[in-house]
């Protein structure tokens, strides 16, 4: 053993350190040595034991799909779009599917991915489910309700239309009678050699009312036997 | 502003409230709401106010709601119409229309 410190092997064999002050000091094992198994007079290191590598398979990698948007995600962006930009622009872009193209942009997509007839055929049918589904009986039949009220009402202007063109054609046939007898008069009038200068004038005149009253009572084609029939009845009746 | 144009605005928002609480609520598709909204679009691109309520009316037969919106919006529209002719009538009996 030196004085001066330096190193030194025990008697068990194991390396150990002389300090300046002449202490000994424990020795250091090394750092793979946990413990020291005795053999008599000396002691084995027990090493520890390296930790086997074996070769792991890579962890499985767990791949979050991104969030499928839900309705509610689409009602909410719909909102916010109204706000900012206007009800107009808003559902403009929500009918063009502005909000889908954002969501879409999301998903990883598939290169060459396409719906196929079959899917397109399978989504169609869905929306006519739904829409069959969302109208209950209860909502149809107020519906047709509605619809038979406003025939109802549409047939209620078209009586109160013909019973004011009924009325129209008696008083236009009552007037053309009227006509017809002072044409009579004018006749017999002209006949009179005193009167026949002012007949001619009045017959002018008659002649005048009677164009214009044929053309108000023009009646249109499907109309055109029962008027005829009633310019019958008239004329038997004058 | 025109009175038909009042009722478009009127119409259009009250159906896109609708179908924000629809779809918050899942009680429509997304794609039926989309189509909703592509036949309101179409429809007031129309000028005439008798076509459009046809047309709406024609709407309303798939659509509960639009049905709901538009007899409250059409009775609105009324007053407003019936408003708007009697002031015509009251500047015509000042000897204001020629």
């Amino acid at each position: 053993m030196e004085n001066g410190g330096g190193s030194t092997t025990l008697a068990s064999g194991i390396p150990s350190t002389v300090s300046s002050k002449g202490s000994i000091e424990a020795p250091k094992a090394p750092s793979n040595v946990v413990a020291f198994e005795r053999k008599g007079n000396s002691a084995k290191p027990v090493e520890k034991e390296a930790p086997k590598l074996e070769k792991q398979e890579p962890a499985e990698i767990i791949e979050f799909a991104p969030r499928k948007r839900t309705n509610a995600d689409v009602a909410d962006e719909l909102f916010e779009s109204a706000k900012t930009d206007g009800v107009d622009k808003a559902l403009e872009r929500f009918a063009k599917d502005e909000f889908d193209a954002a969501s879409k942009e999301d998903k990883p997509s598939i290169e060459g991915e396409t719906l196929s007839e079959e899917q397109i055929k399978i989504e169609k049918e869905q929306i006519e489910g739904d829409k069959k589904e969302l109208l209950p009986v209860d909502v149809r039949i107020a519906n047709l309700e509605a619809r038979v009220g406003e025939l109802a009402s549409e047939n209620k202007a078209l009586e109160k239309r013909l019973a004011e063109t009924t009325e129209l054609a008696k008083s236009g046939m009552l007037t053309a009678l009227e006509l017809a007898k002072i044409l009579r008069e004018m006749i017999e009038m002209e006949e009179d050699e005193k009167k026949k200068k002012k007949a001619e004038s009045l017959l002018l005149m008659l002649t005048g009312l009677i164009a214009k009253m044929m053309a108000l009572i023009m009646v249109p084609e499907e109309h055109e036997e029962d008027a005829l029939e009633r310019i019958d009845e008239a004329g038997k009746a004058a | 502003m025109n009175n038909l144009t009042q009722f478009k605005k009127d119409f259009k928002r009250d159906v896109l409230i609708n179908v924000v609480v629809d779809l918050k609520h899942d009680k429509t598709t997304n794609a039926r709401a989309k189509s909703l909204a592509r036949e309101v679009i179409a429809i007031f691109e129309e000028e005439e106010a008798r076509t459009v309520f046809r047309k709406i009316n024609k709407l309303a037969e798939n659509h509960p709601d639009v049905l709901n919106i538009f007899i409250k919006r059409a009775q609105e529209y009324e007053i407003r119409q019936k408003e708007e002719n009697l002031n015509q009538v009251r500047i015509y009996l000042k000897g204001g229309v020629n």
